[in-house]
């Protein structure tokens, strides 16, 4: 049976279940792939740790045996490949196709991606994952309850962690983030934003 | 849709079956349109040829509905010609306003969930655990229709079915109607002639199309006759009412096929 149905279409505009909050928050939104994505927002990035939707990433579940190293992500052609089980692998980010079966799951999973030194700080705030650096490196991944809803966690650099939970508590999860990271000085800032900061690391 | 899960994720690890499941509810966004117009609309949205040749009731089909990959449902749980679509949950936006666009000329409006209360119940449409209930069978439910023990293969529920088929249940599930407007309390008890409890109440709604209060409410078996009458007791209040073995509106499913 096809599983077309999962996936997103680039003849119609997709949007993150966080649209909304982010217009309130004064996102300039921008269609790139096929997805309205908040590129940037008024004024000084905020002196405290960020937030950016980042639900349009594209996941991917594949299912199989592998040689992945349980708790660690690996990085391969652009995207995260998280060891889930033994035989289920989640492909976060990257090209779509990927050359094994796989189920669509891009719209299954929200994410928000939390950046800055108090990254952590947020984090503990609703969330009781070890993700100090010797019990979680860059690279690092747990499927974890988030929030009190399930959940997956990757540390992508020493103060970014990407964050997955289920789509349909996109606004829930915004509203926990900015209420932990908002108190520390933080703030939602534009997926440019992010990619300026990559391309400084 | 967590039961279900819970269902599928107990019989893989009882069973060992070399079977992955991929929770993807949360992928998908669903609509359903619905109503005299429904197909028209649905020519509208999709190539797919959407006649009832084609597109026949309780019948599925996978096909682009707005630009959007989806999943097409003719299904009718609110008795009328309908489509439940789902589709990739990103795009509910867009395909929320393409189908108030394509039925606008035909005043084409968002129902809620009372409003599909009452429409299943004009068909006597189960809600299960609402109308049924853990001693519940499709026998009692006047749903044999559903069993289909001619299956060579084993299936879930199988044995127990077989059970149920062999021994007549002794209660059913069927509808009535109230002449003066009150509506009663669902899980209100229906008594017998001494007063006793010997059936309750499940769904009760008026129904603004037929005019009438509807219901429906499991009675001893003897009493699932057209016309029976039967006495609910609502806290002080004891109202007379009348059954009805088939539904309400469109009680020979003509609509729901057309």
């Amino acid at each position: 049976m096809s599983f077309e149905f999962l996936r997103p279409s680039a003849e119609a505009v997709a949007r993150s279940p966080m649209e909304a909050q982010a217009l309130a928050a004064g996102a300039q939104m921008e269609l790139r792939d096929g997805w309205n994505v908040a590129v940037a927002y008024p004024g000084a990035p905020p002196a405290g740790p960020a937030w950016v939707d980042s639900s349009h990433l594209s996941k991917l579940e594949v299912a199989g045996a592998h040689q992945l190293t349980f708790g660690m992500a690996s990085r391969i052609d652009g995207a995260w490949w998280c060891p889930v089980t033994r035989d289920r692998t989640l492909v976060i980010g990257g090209a779509r196709d990927v050359a094994v079966d796989h189920i669509e799951v891009t719209t299954a999973l929200a994410a928000l991606t939390i950046v800055g030194p108090l990254a952590r700080e947020v984090f503990a705030r609703f969330c009781a994952v070890d993700l100090r650096p010797q019990a979680m490196p860059v690279g690092g991944f747990r499927p974890a309850s988030v929030a009190r809803t399930p959940g997956y966690v990757v540390r992508e650099g020493s103060d970014r962690f990407l964050m997955l939970f289920g789509w349909a508590l996109g606004e829930y999860m915004w509203t926990v983030v900015a209420d932990a990271a908002e108190s520390l000085g933080g703030g939602p800032v534009g997926i440019d934003a992010l990619d300026r900061e990559v391309a400084r690391a | 849709a967590g039961a279900v899960e819970q269902w599928f994720s107990w019989w893989l690890a009882d069973w060992r079956m070399q079977v992955a499941l991929t929770d993807v509810t949360q992928g998908l966004a669903a609509v359903n349109l619905a109503g005299p117009r429904a197909r028209e609309i649905m020519g509208r949205l999709t190539d797919l040829d959407c006649s009832n040749e084609a597109f026949t009731y309780l019948d599925a089909k996978r096909a682009p509905v707005a630009g959007v990959p989806a999943l097409l449902l003719r299904i009718g749980f609110v008795g009328e010609v309908g489509y439940e679509i789902h589709f990739p949950a990103a795009h509910g936006q867009h395909v929320w306003d393409a189908i108030l666009e394509a039925g606008a000329e035909h005043g084409i409006r968002p129902f809620g969930l009372e409003p599909q209360r009452i429409l299943r119940l004009q068909k006597m449409h189960i809600l299960v655990g609402q109308d049924t209930d853990s001693e519940s069978t499709p026998y009692g439910a006047a749903m044999p229709w559903i069993v289909k023990l001619d299956k060579d293969e084993d299936f879930i529920g199988k044995w127990a079915l077989e059970h149920a088929a062999e021994h007549p249940s002794e209660t059913a599930l069927v509808g009535f109607t109230l002449p003066d407007g009150d509506v009663p309390t669902e899980g209100a008890a229906v008594l017998d002639s001494r007063g006793e409890p010997i059936g309750q109440v499940t769904s009760a709604r008026h129904s603004r199309q037929l005019g009438q209060v509807i219901g429906m409410a499991w009675v001893p078996a003897d009493m699932a006759t057209d016309g029976a009458a039967i006495t609910i007791s609502d806290e002080s209040r004891r109202l007379r009412a009348e059954v009805l073995t088939k539904p309400f509106y469109d009680p020979d499913g003509e609509v729901l096929r057309s």
